[in-house]
């Protein structure tokens, strides 16, 4: 095991999977000149040239040209720069990219990554602070992942080049400068398979990218007060590990979903919606969801750490399914 | 707006409460969360804290007088406020209630009054207004049960019907900690929490004799203990093993630092052994039937200085060993300060006595209805074991297990305890 | 609409005769197969909705001459010409319409998304400009695999109003892609003349802010549409970078069958049909040359009609597919790996 930070085990991610194959290549805003806003495209230019471009500021020529290069027998991976923009490019995904496989019969496979930085970091106000998540589960087509570590982020970016259908890479973006154990070697983290980041026995919490660690931290704390609680990292987040959940779900008879994006339509709603829908007999208490009020971020330290959801949140989401005072 | 304390239900089973001591006088000023009184009820001694800002307005159950749970026991007022006399309370500072005081009313043979004259008749006369009915009911107008799905699976289990339950969740409903798992009878249960309420210490002295009041924790564990003996065909099977390994394992957690006994370490043994031999980790149902858990849950007999108590190490399967040291000083701590709570009792499977540090060697220990096994710990001692020739010195750690023989005949009994020698002479293969 | 016309070198003139009649002989196999498919939607053997290519042959037929099998292109939702032209298999083709097993998506898609990658056709495509960053796809895929294969992408006039014709020609030109955006420029984008809709008087004018080259030509006259395909294919093929072909052309149907047209009058189509008919010009050029005999014309038409004939028959008898069918082809794997993908 090394301890590296989180954009260097993307980094190496992407130089294993460029090296191993030459179909492999990389494009978006800012990525040679700069190495990516979070230094995670370092030192590619140098080793593969051409093969990391910086591309106009056009989003929508970026996702829809990575599904035509996709078809055409290489594997792209875009950089979204901000995951806010690809509201820009939405019809690429949602009508192109998700779709060309289905309607076409099968007829040719997708393997491309988008790349997108999401999330609250320091201070970027309405336009530059989304988790957008939501906006992608109701599309069938898509995978989405969402790593909460160095050693996830590494795993599952090897994971998703070599998947040969379209994946969407949400990395939160104050994950980058944070370090963590990787492996040594070669591996791969699985898409569609949560990992239990604790085990516990009375409430589940599900949860993914930033929220793992403060799911961690309000578990450790309330470990003190004789609750124990099973914090699952999702990890893909369509099509998400039902199977896991329920599991848990029939042993602890609790649930919890934490994540940082709005609640509204977000995807602790269909996490929720399977749970009763599933175990519904296991529950002694409604499921509850954790994610930021139904504002855009705002700016204003005070005002966005308002709308944001809190480790305090979390924590008073598991008295409440405990009927316990919080 | 005068504020109704209430008797409050801090456990499954508790119908009713003892008001220990109350910690504020009348005309005190109180704050939310502040301690106002303390309750026993049949597990433990428990503080209960203001739930408003007031003043405590008046003192409606004196120390030392059961009264159901949801009964009002005091009132708390804001400051100046003028509470509302209930028609036949007592306007007067100091209220007279028509509540006997048990302490008063235990004659000097011990004989108690029956308990239909010690239950407090708090309200006299006509309810105030405000006055709410203790907890919500779990039933709504039309007759439905609320309930967490659940509570309902658990109940319909247990073949509860949810009527007779009270809910403690939102609104009164039902949910899965109401549910008595215990699967004692019914009746037994309630005839246990009915049990005449025995005032602690003092004790009551007079020429040539002392008697002592059981407190009513002991007074419910003699008769469990009184019911094991007297229900359950019991046998006890005893063995030993070297203890080099469990020792070496208790010190290296020692030189880390971490609170992991030797107790607790037995209890791992124990439960990874229930596991594979459920039929020790289990509950007598009646009628030809037993409850075996997938879960281990080793009740730990507990020495304080009030007594015995046997709160429940939970989990000890899928806990580490690291985990259950932290959960286990704590259960110790607390049992010495006495803050247990009715949760820390609650869901034991299978227990643990462990007399060694009293340099006992060897004992049987009483099943712990309704359960169906329990292990009794004796001392480490050195002694000489063949070797090659000659022999050598060896710790060697004595125990037994004491099964319902309803459930557990001689032989699978023996091989659990087999099982638990081999891993008490092996436990690193347990390490995570 | 007048327009600087460029005079591309004559290279169908050094086309051997068969490839001349090839040239028709798509042009008719189009003609037939839209005309019967028309018949065929208003006899309810065809659900959903078409549109027909009856009148642009000549565009897809011109062009499509200069591509290799391994060469792209990308379509629109007046695909069937298109598709058929780049060596689609119209029996596979007519199948898909009538939503049968045997289609080329195996009922998924339907007219508007037709598609045969084993040829190049990556799509037809339901949305307006939904061609052209795939394009640009591929001719990025061309440059990282260090191929000569081209990547044509056909338009409208419509599309060119979408913000997708601005980045794809923008990131086309920057990066020197071997891509050729041709626009079939057929008057309407659906009920909307293009000289109400589009702002450029010339839709090749507006390759001038992308600094590519943008070229008009009579998109009814195969031989024009080959010659001006044949330089700019050839010239990106060679490096040179994308380019801008405008098309111009005439809707003779409506936007889609059962159109009520009444954005137009009836004496205006009948006037082009007969004026602009791109099949009878080339029919006349031929002749005049004496390239072609009557015979041979005969034969061609004969053969398309039978062609199309076994296509429907093909379709007819081809089983529809099974309702659980409707699981399948969405991801790499099979539901049965990965039953969470697909609920």
């Amino acid at each position: 095991m090394r301890t590296i930070s989180f954009s260097q085990a993307t980094l190496e991610a992407m130089q294993e999977e460029m090296r191993r194959d030459p179909t492999v290549f990389v494009y978006g805003e800012d990525i040679v000149r700069q190495g990516g806003i979070f230094g995670q495209f370092k030192g590619l230019p140098e080793e593969f040239g051409d093969r990391i471009r910086d591309v106009p500021i056009s989003e929508t020529a970026i996702v829809g040209a990575a599904l035509g290069a996709a078809l055409t027998g290489t594997r792209p991976v875009a950089d979204m720069h901000f995951a806010d923009f690809i509201g820009v490019a939405f019809d690429e995904i949602a009508n192109q990219i998700a779709k060309n496989r289905y309607m076409f019969g099968g007829q040719a496979n997708i393997p491309l990554v988008i790349r997108a930085p999401d999330g609250i970091s320091k201070q970027a106000a309405a336009q530059h602070s989304q988790s957008v998540e939501g906006w992608v589960q109701n599309i069938p087509g898509l995978i989405v992942v969402a790593p909460s570590s160095p050693a996830t982020a590494k795993g599952l970016l090897k994971s998703a080049i070599r998947q040969n259908d379209p994946v969407i890479f949400f990395e939160h973006k104050v994950l980058y400068p944070q370090k963590g154990p990787v492996p040594d070697g070669e591996y791969f983290t699985p898409i569609g398979k949560a990992e239990i980041r604790k085990p516990g026995t009375d409430v589940t919490l599900v949860t993914y990218s930033i929220m793992v660690q403060k799911s961690e931290e309000v578990a450790m704390e309330l470990e003190k007060e004789g609750i124990s609680v099973e914090i699952i990292d999702l990890l893909t987040l369509k099509p998400f590990d039902t199977a896991t959940i329920l599991e848990s779900v029939k042993k602890t008879h609790r649930c919890v979903v934490a994540h940082e994006a709005v609640v509204s339509g977000g995807l602790g709603a269909e996490i929720a919606a399977r749970i009763q829908e599933k175990a519904f007999f296991h529950l002694d208490a409604p499921v509850l969801r954790v994610g930021a009020k139904d504002r855009p971020i705002p700016f204003s330290p005070v005002l966005e750490n308002y709308i944001a959801a809190q480790k305090d949140d979390i924590r008073k989401a598991i008295y409440a399914v405990l009927y316990r005072e919080g | 707006m005068a504020t109704e304390i209430l008797m409050p239900q801090l456990g499954l089973t508790m119908t009713e409460g003892l008001i220990m001591e109350w910690k504020k006088r009348e005309g005190e000023k109180v704050s939310r969360g502040e301690v106002l009184f303390s309750v026993e009820n049949d597990k433990a001694t428990i503080d209960v804290s203001a739930q408003a800002d007031g003043v405590l307005a008046r003192i409606l159950v004196p120390e030392m007088v059961t009264v159901p749970v949801g009964s009002a026991v005091g009132i708390i007022a804001g400051e100046n406020e003028a509470v509302p006399a209930p028609a036949a309370a007592p306007g007067a500072k100091k209220p007279e209630t028509t509540v006997t005081a048990t302490t008063e009313a235990i004659p000097a043979s011990g004989q108690l009054k029956p308990q239909a004259e010690l239950k407090p008749n708090t309200q006299p006369g006509p309810q105030p207004e405000q006055a709410k009915p203790a907890l919500a009911q779990a039933a709504d107008d039309t007759g439905y049960i609320r309930s967490s799905p659940y509570a309902r699976v658990l109940a319909d289990a247990e073949g509860i019907n949810l009527g007779t339950i009270r809910g403690t969740g939102p609104e009164g409903a039902i949910i899965a900690r109401d549910i008595p798992l215990d699967s004692r009878p019914r009746e037994q249960m309630q005839q246990l929490d009915r049990m005449p309420p025995i005032a602690q210490t003092p004790i009551v002295q007079q020429a040539g004799f002392v008697d002592i009041n059981l407190t009513r924790i002991q007074s419910v564990a003699a008769e469990r203990m009184a019911q094991s003996w007297a229900t359950i065909p019991q046998f006890t099977l005893y063995d030993e093993a070297d203890a080099a390994a469990v020792q070496a394992l208790a010190e290296r957690f020692k030189s880390e630092q971490k609170p992991v006994s030797l107790t607790v370490i037995l209890a791992k043994l124990l439960a990874h052994t229930a596991v594979k031999y459920p039929l020790i980790n289990a509950v007598w149902l009646g009628g030809g039937k037993v409850r075996t858990f997938r879960d281990v849950m080793v009740n730990i007999a507990m020495d304080t200085p009030e007594g015995l108590v046997v709160p429940v190490l939970p989990h000890c399967v899928t806990r580490g060993f690291g985990e259950l040291g932290r959960v286990m000083k704590d259960l110790s701590e607390r049992a010495k300060n006495r803050s247990l709570t009715p949760a820390d009792y609650e869901g034991g499977t299978i227990t643990l006595s462990n007399l060694g540090m009293f340099g006992i060697k060897r004992f049987r220990a009483i099943i712990n209805p309704p359960q169906t096994a329990i292990l009794a710990v004796g001392a480490i001692s050195p002694r000489l074991v063949p070797s090659g020739s000659g022999y050598v010195s060896r710790n060697y750690i004595e125990f037994s297990l004491t099964a319902d023989h309803r459930v557990v005949d001689g032989a699978y009994a023996a091989r659990a305890l087999a099982h638990l020698r081999n891993l008490i002479e092996n436990p690193l293969f347990l390490l995570d | 609409m007048p327009y600087q016309k460029k005079e591309f070198p004559n290279r169908f003139t050094a086309l051997q005769k068969d490839a001349m009649h090839n040239l028709l002989r798509t042009m008719i196999r189009i003609r037939t197969f839209e005309s019967r498919v028309e018949e065929l939607f208003l006899n309810k053997k065809i659900p959903g909705f078409v549109h027909l290519y009856i009148g642009e042959e000549a565009i897809a037929t011109g062009v499509m001459a200069n591509l290799r099998k391994d060469d792209w292109i990308t379509s629109t939702h007046r695909g069937h010409g298109h598709a058929i032209a780049k060596g689609a298999q119209t029996d596979r083709m007519m199948a898909e319409l009538f939503g049968r097993k045997t289609g080329y998506c195996k009922g998924k898609g339907g007219s508007m998304h037709i598609a045969d990658f084993s040829v190049g056709m990556l799509g037809a495509n339901g949305v307006v400009g939904g061609g052209f960053n795939i394009a640009v796809g591929a001719g990025i895929s061309s440059l990282i695999k260090k191929t000569d294969q081209v990547a044509v992408c056909f338009f409208g006039d419509g599309a060119s109003n979408r913000g997708t014709f601005h980045e794809a020609l923008n990131l086309a030109a920057v990066w020197k892609l071997p891509v050729l955006f041709v626009n079939e420029n057929n008057q309407y984008a659906s009920t909307t003349p293009t000289s109400f809709a589009t702002s450029a008087e010339r839709i090749a004018d507006r390759a001038k802010g992308y600094g590519i080259e943008g070229y008009t030509v009579d998109g009814n006259n195969v031989i024009e549409v080959y010659n001006a395909a044949s330089a700019l294919i050839e010239a990106a093929r060679n490096g040179k970078g994308p380019a801008l072909l405008e098309c111009l052309t005439y809707r003779i149907k409506g936007h889609y069958v059962g159109d009520p047209e009444k954005y137009r009058t009836k004496e205006e189509v009948q006037k082009h049909f007969v004026e602009n008919n791109p099949i009878t010009r080339y029919i006349n050029y031929l002749k005049d040359k004496n390239l072609i005999t009557d015979a041979e014309i005969e034969a061609i038409q004969a053969e398309a009609a039978s062609e199309i004939a076994s296509a429907e028959r093909f379709a007819e008898e081809s089983p529809f597919p099974e309702p659980e069918d409707a699981l399948d082809d969405l991801f790499s794997f099979s539901p049965q790996e990965f039953p969470e993908a697909v609920r």
